[in-house]
């Protein structure tokens, strides 16, 4: 789990309950406009491609009344087919949490997709072709201000002040759906706007080409089905939340919060943002792990691969066939590095400490004594490093 | 004689059966039901569940059906070439051509007449099925394999094959004493193991269980071959196809070749060249400052 906020977190868990509360009182609508979503799916070089899928939609911005049970003021921004009216893409917005921008697409006349972005997490984006014949950056940047802006949500929403200034507290119940894989078919809806041949070549990201987009940071193992759309899955945050000793469905009553951020306290059982806090920095004191420091971007701020002597090095300790350049270079975003990381940081939190630097002809400082000694073996490590480094210079 | 666990992708697949000696077949994932792929030997359902809840096995009928070979699950880990298996040496083979190579002939034809747990028990005892499943794990030089085979994994994943067998639909579990008979392939034997399939997912829908289906399927680059030397085929297109497939092969094998190998000198190494310059120091405060952003104390 890279990146992972509390407030996604929060997110998150209210994500799975109060679909039943959507009465159409308890939501305004702050802005809307058509359009479609599109599936990304990685390739291997870390780029995605950007499939734009037929159905017509509607891209919603909404802002929780008090009569709705999250309580006044959140933002929630959705994705409804305008055919069946369901609503596969929901997600709460929180303030400077996420922005929505468009992206550079092969010609200025293409239709133009969108991409929904959270400023924690680069691993979770999603992405919308408009379906608006008039569609410009002043559309981009209402949304923008919207989604990042709660007095400015607050006047659109309300702009005779009808609702009381006091939100009314709600409960945060955290009851998560099921987190069922959908491996079921999601059923096409026929255009009519536009026919779908027009999309498809004018958006110009057709359907087997892509649109390049930055490489998440990190990318996720791939087991059974990696999530293309890197959204975490309930099953998931209920992992989370115990490892940080916090129940999934809280049934003591908790603390109120009092916090300014739009946060829910609780009624009667659910977890408050202050819980989180806590867990989190409980969380905070453990150990360390390699992959925290030995990034993508840290190896493109240090500009090692600059240096023919470190390339060379490196390559050489790539599997037979995969020795060049470009094949360091996406071997640094594998998943099996980030494997080989974490291995390697459970052996150096672990007993075996001393034998591992052994191993790779390392010493064992006073430094790095005091450092094990204070459970940072992640750090002595890199000292241990760092040191050798010097020596051989 | 442990066995390991392996990932469960298409190319780890692929390349898994290869080595056992099977040709012409192989995996496809399966994104959803309403589009599976047409020309089928088999389906695998697979998910992952919690230890703590079960998978609920339901009390179904089984058969004893001396056409279908059928293994009860004794090792764990083995499961995915298990029910690999289930398929390989049952599936009629109407979906095309296939060869299942002398090694799992070989066993098919030494296990037929052992009872169904005994099977399982030399799926375990198979040196070659073994050494090549394990072949497929991440190398861990801090782990020895025996550890690793026993490390209770909070996370279980179980493997259920789909395969038609003359004319007949059968569900196998190896956690279930026999095939279970779903129903005549008449028409479209996917169809029959669709809605079972689907039974599963709604019935699991309530415990956040993870799953996925794929689909053993001819191989598409030999089904290519041969279209192209049809009279009067649309070669352009056909080409176009093969480049596809073949970009697709090559970069499964790069990814099996990485799964294969140990990164930990690398990765050493690495660590070497990023605090060697004297850039330590600022490596290690972006990394807590990282780590404080990531517990969402900003």
């Amino acid at each position: 789990m890279n990146g992972l906020n509390l407030q996604q977190m929060m997110a998150m868990m209210q994500q799975g309950q109060g679909d039943s509360s959507d009465a159409a009182s308890s939501l305004h609508e702050l802005c809307s406009f058509k359009a479609g979503r599109c599936q990304a799916s990685p390739l291997g070089d870390g780029s995605l491609k950007i499939t734009p899928m037929k159905g017509k939609g509607l891209l919603k911005l909404t802002r929780t009344t008090s009569s709705h049970s999250e309580g006044e003021g959140m933002i929630h921004l959705s994705w409804e087919d305008r055919k069946t009216k369901e609503t596969p893409d929901k997600f709460i917005i929180f303030p400077s949490e996420a922005k929505f921008e468009k992206i550079e697409t092969p010609n200025e006349e293409d239709t133009p997709v969108c991409m929904l972005s959270y400023n924690g997490n680069s691993d979770r984006r999603n992405f919308y072709w408009v379906q608006e014949l008039e569609f410009d950056k002043e559309n981009i940047n209402e949304i923008n201000t919207l989604m990042n802006d709660p007095a400015k949500a607050k006047k659109k929403a309300d702009p005779e002040g009808a609702e009381t200034s006091e939100s009314a507290p709600a409960s945060a119940t955290a009851s998560p759906t099921s987190g069922a894989n959908p491996t079921a078919g999601t059923s096409d809806t026929s255009m009519d706007v536009v026919s779908n041949n027009d999309i498809i070549s004018s958006v110009n990201l057709p359907a087997d080409t892509s649109a390049v987009v930055d490489p998440p940071a990190n990318p996720t193992t791939t087991t059974p089905a990696a999530n293309a759309s890197g959204a975490v899955d309930v099953q998931n945050l209920q992992s989370i939340l115990s490892g940080l000793g916090l129940p999934a469905a809280s049934s003591s009553p908790s603390p109120t919060a009092s916090l300014s951020t739009p946060a829910a306290p609780s009624k009667s059982g659910g977890i408050t943002l202050s819980d989180l806090q806590s867990a989190m920095s409980r969380a905070q004191e453990g150990e360390s792990k390699l992959s925290d420091y030995v990034t993508f971007s840290e190896v493109e701020r240090q500009g090692i691969l600059d240096d023919s002597t470190v390339v060379d090095k490196l390559t050489s300790l790539l599997p037979e066939g995969q020795r060049t350049k470009d094949s360091l270079i996406t071997t640094l975003r594998s998943p099996q590095v980030l494997s080989a990381l974490t291995s390697l940081t459970s052996a150096l939190n672990g007993p075996e400490f001393s034998s591992v630097l052994a191993n790779f002809d390392l010493e064992m400082g006073e430094e790095e004594q005091r450092l094990v000694a204070e459970g940072k073996g992640v750090e002595a490590f890199i000292r241990a490093c760092e040191k050798k480094a010097r020596e051989s210079k | 004689m442990s066995w390991t666990t392996i990932e469960s992708d298409p190319g780890v697949f692929t390349s898994l059966v290869q080595s056992f000696g099977v040709t012409g077949v192989e995996f496809e994932e399966v994104f959803s039901l309403d589009f599976l792929p047409a020309s089928s030997f088999g389906l695998i359902f697979l998910f992952k569940y919690s230890r703590a809840g079960n998978s609920g096995s339901e009390a179904d009928a089984v058969v004893d059906d001396p056409d279908v070979w059928f293994a009860k699950q004794t090792v764990q880990n083995a499961c995915a070439t298990q029910a690999i298996l289930g398929v390989l040496l049952n599936t009629d083979g109407s979906a095309g051509k296939f060869e299942l190579g002398e090694k799992l002939t070989d066993f098919k034809s030494f296990t037929s007449a052992l009872p169904s747990d005994m099977k399982g028990e030399s799926i375990g005892a198979s040196e070659d099925i073994r050494v090549a499943h394990n072949s497929f794990t991440r190398p861990d030089p801090f782990v020895s394999d025996e550890k690793r085979a026993a490390t209770d994994d909070d996370d279980v994943f179980h493997f259920i094959a789909y395969v038609p067998v003359n004319g007949k639909v059968y569900e196998l579990d190896g956690l279930k004493a026999g095939p279970v008979f779903l129903g005549g392939a008449e028409s479209n034997w996917q169809d029959v193991a669709k809605s079972r399939i689907q039974a599963r997912i709604t019935r699991y829908a309530e415990s956040e269980i993870k799953f996925n289906v794929l689909s053993v399927v001819p191989d598409k680059v030999l089904k290519l071959q041969e279209e192209l030397k049809v009279e009067g085929a649309d070669v352009a297109s056909l080409q176009v196809q093969l480049e596809d497939e073949q970009d697709k092969r090559k970069k499964w094998d790069e990814e099996n070749v990485r799964r294969k190998h140990n990164y930990v000198p690398f990765v050493i190494e690495l660590v070497k060249a990023l605090s060697g310059n004297g850039q330590a120091d600022e490596m290690l405060k972006r990394g807590a400052e990282k780590r404080k952003e990531k517990a969402g104390l900003s």
